[in-house]
């Protein structure tokens, strides 16, 4: 479980995060929010990579304070090493912590992201897809009991986006662990979360926190999700988000 | 074809400054020909050869010497960003001050031998190298990094396998600006004090008159330069082939 008390931050007397307290146990949790809103800000706040102002994050209990390794972290860009191979790309975390790589888990991920054939090929002999599927199968193999990944296929075209949200949903290993997602896409968050939060813009806040709970999740089910998204872009517009914005 | 173009150039300007010899005939002494020089460079070989080799050795020594000391001041100054205020702008002011006239200095302080030449080299080669790998060292991106220490790595982790790996393109950049420079340094810690070596060589061809004889030992110089910054390059190479095979 994952709790935020009271979280909040100022940097350089603007205040980017207005206290904060959520709690996140299981599931796929996405975050949206206006442009600039702080929502990547938030993730640096949950990994430690930016200490709070005030209030206490805790991780299954634990009070966090400066960088740790409680989440597998997927951020916008791919990152991978051009120097390592998809296979050595995936199995990073193993390799930066002296952890041996099981060869039929690897053979297993490589197998679930449809990169056997490419797993001794180097970054720059893939597409950008495929970069982003490494990167995601890098997070996955990381043994942290949260994922949070950052707008993972923001950098993407729409097609390509499409594609790999519809893998990442056949993906069992993508829903086993609780994961926190941030991103600019309303249909991507109603698509691939349970959980949807909205921030307002700066300094972020949850203005609405909703869940979504399909039988079955697929892209004719997303076609007949117009409500949601029509009210998902009404919070974004809504006056409190825009007051906010107009207060900064 | 295009790669022949610096060569035909280079037999042009050799073709006008034999016909410039010729026609004014320029004396010997004062501008020798470029026949007249190869002929030096055939006729000197043997020598001009052994004095090459010392040469060549102690801007190797050097460069050897500069590169490791860079390696380490270069982390040491990306890893404690104090020591990088402290050190790196009395680096960077260091760098106005013409090395040669610090070679009366160390003939002072260190005697007739090797070390003066060697230092020599060894403070014209270590500011290209150190500055080209700090330079590269701190354009690492943080958020990769921030993504290593999110997986739980230490900080000798990371540099051994983000930052050391991209910052050592910027030290082989440097290490190839400094071996154009070091056999440099070793000619002018010849000139000052030397038995042996291309800048002596120089000296006492100069002090006879056998002007063809400094341009036979230019040349020399510009081909020990070429050969030191052709091996840098191979180094670089096989560091990039090291990285990608030995992981």
């Amino acid at each position: 479980m994952i709790d935020l008390q009271d979280v909040a931050l100022t940097l350089a007397g603007q205040p980017i995060i207005a206290p904060l307290n959520l709690t996140l146990t299981t599931g796929f949790t996405a975050v949206i929010g206006p442009s600039g809103a702080g929502k990547t800000t938030l993730l640096n706040l949950l990994l430690g990579l930016v200490p709070p102002t005030q209030g206490q994050i805790t991780v299954a209990g634990t009070p966090v304070h400066g960088v740790h390794a409680h989440f597998a972290y997927m951020p916008q860009a791919s990152m991978l090493l051009p120097w390592l191979t998809v296979a050595q790309n995936i199995a990073l975390v193993a390799r930066v912590t002296h952890r041996p790589v099981e060869p039929a888990r690897l053979a297993a991920v490589l197998a679930a992201a449809g990169l056997t054939a490419e797993r001794d090929r180097y970054p720059e002999q893939l597409s950008g897809g495929m970069q982003q599927r490494v990167a995601f199968m890098r997070t996955v193999m990381n043994p942290a009991a949260f994922r949070l990944l950052d707008e993972p296929f923001g950098a993407l075209d729409a097609m390509t986006r499409a594609q790999l949200q519809d893998w990442l949903l056949t993906l069992p290993e993508a829903l086993q662990r609780p994961t926190l997602m941030v991103t600019h896409d309303i249909d991507e968050a109603i698509y691939l979360a349970d959980r949807i939060l909205v921030l307002s813009a700066r300094p972020a806040r949850v203005v609405a926190d909703i869940a979504v709970r399909p039988k079955h999740r697929d892209r004719t089910w997303l076609a007949t999700q117009g409500a949601l998204h029509q009210r998902l872009y009404a919070l974004l517009q809504s006056d409190s988000v825009q007051e906010v914005a107009h207060a900064e | 074809m295009r790669k022949m173009r610096p060569v035909l150039a280079l037999v042009v300007i050799g073709l006008i400054w034999q016909g410039l010899v010729w026609g004014w005939h320029v004396p010997p002494y004062f501008l020798p020909s470029p026949l007249a020089v190869g002929q030096a460079l055939m006729t000197d070989a043997g020598p001009l050869t052994q004095h090459a080799l010392v040469t060549g050795s102690e801007s190797l020594l050097g460069l050897a010497l500069a590169a490791g000391l860079a390696l380490i001041i270069g982390v040491a100054l990306d890893a404690w960003p104090w020591l990088y205020e402290v050190v790196y702008p009395l680096l960077v002011v260091s760098q106005t001050l013409p090395v040669m006239v610090l070679g009366p200095l160390l003939i002072l302080w260190f005697g007739f031998g090797l070390a003066p030449k060697v230092i020599l080299v060894i403070l014209m080669s270590f500011f290209p190298v150190v500055v080209a790998l700090v330079n590269a060292l701190q354009a690492v991106p943080t958020a990769q990094s921030d993504l290593l220490a999110t997986m739980g790595a230490s900080r000798w982790q990371i540099y051994r396998t983000l930052r050391l790996p991209l910052g050592m393109r910027g030290f082989f950049s440097g290490l190839r600006v400094a071996a154009t420079y070091c056999v440099g340094g070793a000619v002018i810690g010849e000139w000052l004090n030397a038995s042996a070596g291309l800048g002596y060589y120089m000296i006492r061809a100069k002090n006879g008159f056998a002007i063809d004889k400094v341009f036979a030992a230019i040349v020399w110089v510009v081909a020990l330069s070429l050969l030191f910054n052709m091996l840098a390059s191979g180094l670089a190479r096989a560091f990039q082939w090291q990285l990608r095979h030995l992981h």
